[in-house]
């Protein structure tokens, strides 16, 4: 993120997106990040839809290029590639009960403990589609492109915690360094702070607890859901910060500090 | 006396209490049984659907074993007569009052005797608890997550000890013999931390359960622990919007 808030040239740009690359090598969480590093911009004053094409298409050929290396072990592992779906998306992983806090999750151990036959991946992609679609929507129409990565990152990053089956405590590592620096971005007293602050400290401090909690009341209730709750409350403050216009409170850069 | 270079020397022990760490897991556990004589285990039939299980193992799968009478809506029980151990085997008996409607139990159905070794890594590789349903234990020997996780279980089981104690089973098409099972089923069995079956699925593709079993009793925490749960997430968002209300 560094990088493509510092070096604006194309080599950096795809630097940048070759390391993001490499990250979703060892640890795939950050694959929705992908479709926000298109520099895609729908002004809603002017009603115009603006491109970068030339960057856009380097982000992604970057971030693509060492993500596609693992399709040669798959190639040469076929077994690895039917293990890997079966493990992620068609397995009985997907389905035992566990205390994942994604939105996915509660719908699945709902299901499962009444048993009310469902599809795992219908429920993942349905869940991607609306999650992922409000959010993208909301980095299209952000009307501050200033530091449009850092919040599309976020964006990336929480919509993979709310539909992912498998979102557990050590993933919010990915999304609690984003919060802090967007309350050092945001204005002092913006109201925005209302839904990153709480947010920020409940994954912190209290998000551990309620996993030991859902042990207590897994047979009965096994829905880990106060989570999700601040997930999706941090959601909405960072769409409601694309949407609103701009206050009279002068933003600063994340680079000026 | 002034120690040179103490960022160097304070890695070194963080490694070495973490090696140490690694090491000290690294000891023979002795397995037990996580119940005691005279305990009383009774577990419920929550879905049963006999047409389904008719044309996927034939009409006779509940004619014998843990499965015999099996229906919706009965209860099995067992109570736990003796338990024995010695170095190399666990072995308990156990009362058993196959599945009932009935509010009373009656006269036993049988008095079976169940055994494990005690060290798991001495079952052979490939080792099935059983070929044919339920494919898995009513109960285990704990730490159950270290014993499923030492034996060399066969390609129908993939053990699951991440968060709760888990066997997932994956029976395919014609596993048993030609046309039984009709189709690929699959069972995730879950079990507690005594080694007990707490809850027993048998599902076809998209997920349509065909038997349901749990443990009738719920332990005693798990309601309480759940109103307060729901309650003080409740007050504590009511509080906190009030609060921002008033400033």
């Amino acid at each position: 993120m560094l990088i493509f808030l510092t070096h604006k040239s194309n080599v950096w740009q795809f630097i940048g997106s070759a390391i993001l690359g490499i990250s979703i090598i060892i640890k795939p969480t950050s694959i929705f990040l992908i479709p926000f590093l298109l520099i895609l911009h729908f002004d809603l004053e002017k009603r115009k839809l603006r491109i970068d094409f030339s960057k856009s298409f380097i982000r992604i050929f970057g971030v693509i290029l060492p993500v596609l290396s693992n399709f040669v072990l798959f190639a040469a592992f076929p077994k690895l590639w039917e293990d890997f779906l079966a493990t992620n998306f068609t397995g009985s992983n997907p389905i035992a009960l566990n205390f994942s806090y994604s939105l996915t999750k509660l719908i699945t151990n709902f299901c499962f403990l009444y048993n009310i036959p469902f599809n795992q991946l219908t429920v993942l992609f349905v869940s991607v589609g609306i999650v992922g679609g409000i959010g993208f929507i909301g980095f299209v129409l952000i009307r501050r492109e200033q530091s449009s990565i850092l919040y599309g990152y976020t964006f990336g990053i929480l919509i993979m915690l709310l539909t992912y089956f498998d979102s557990w405590d050590h993933h919010l590592l990915n999304l609690t360094p984003l919060l802090i620096i967007i309350i050092f971005n945001l204005p002092r007293k913006t109201e925005l702070l209302n839904y990153i602050k709480p947010s920020l400290f409940f994954f912190n401090f209290f998000d551990i607890l309620f996993v030991g909690i859902w042990y207590l009341t897994y047979p009965l209730f096994p829905y880990n859901f106060v989570g999700t709750f601040f997930l999706i409350l941090a959601l909405f403050g960072v769409i409601k910060y694309c949407l609103v216009k701009k206050s009279k409170n002068v933003e600063v850069s994340i680079l000026e500090g | 006396m002034k120690v040179r270079r103490p960022n160097l020397f304070a890695s070194i022990a963080l490694i070495l209490i973490f090696i140490g760490g690694f090491t000290s897991n690294v000891i023979a556990l002795d397995y037990s049984i996580g119940f005691r004589e005279d305990d009383q285990l009774i577990w419920k039939c929550n879905v049963c659907n006999i047409n389904k299980m008719n044309v996927l193992f034939g009409e006779s799968w509940r004619d014998a074993g843990l499965f015999e009478n099996l229906s919706q809506g009965k209860r099995m029980r067992w109570d736990v007569n003796t338990i024995e151990e010695d170095s190399t085997t666990i072995l308990t008996s156990v009362n058993i009052w196959m599945w009932k409607n009935e509010e009373s139990w009656g006269t036993l159905d049988n008095i079976t005797e169940f055994s494990y070794l005690k060290n798991p890594s001495q079952y052979p590789t490939n080792f099935n608890f059983s070929t044919y349903l339920p494919f898995v234990p009513f109960w285990l020997p704990v730490p159950i997550g270290d014993y499923l996780g030492e034996m060399k279980l066969s390609n129908l089981y993939d053990v699951d000890n991440r968060v709760l104690p888990t066997l997932n089973v994956q029976v395919d098409k014609d596993y048993i013999k030609p046309n039984t099972p009709t189709e690929n089923v699959y069972i995730i069995a879950v079990y507690n931390l005594n080694g007990i079956l707490s809850s027993y699925k048998l599902y076809v593709t998209g997920n349509v359960v065909v038997i349901d079993i749990s443990l009738d009793n719920i332990p005693l925490f798990v309601l309480p622990s759940t109103i307060g749960l729901i309650s003080a997430f409740l007050i504590v968002i009511y509080l906190y919007v009030k609060r921002k209300r008033n400033i």
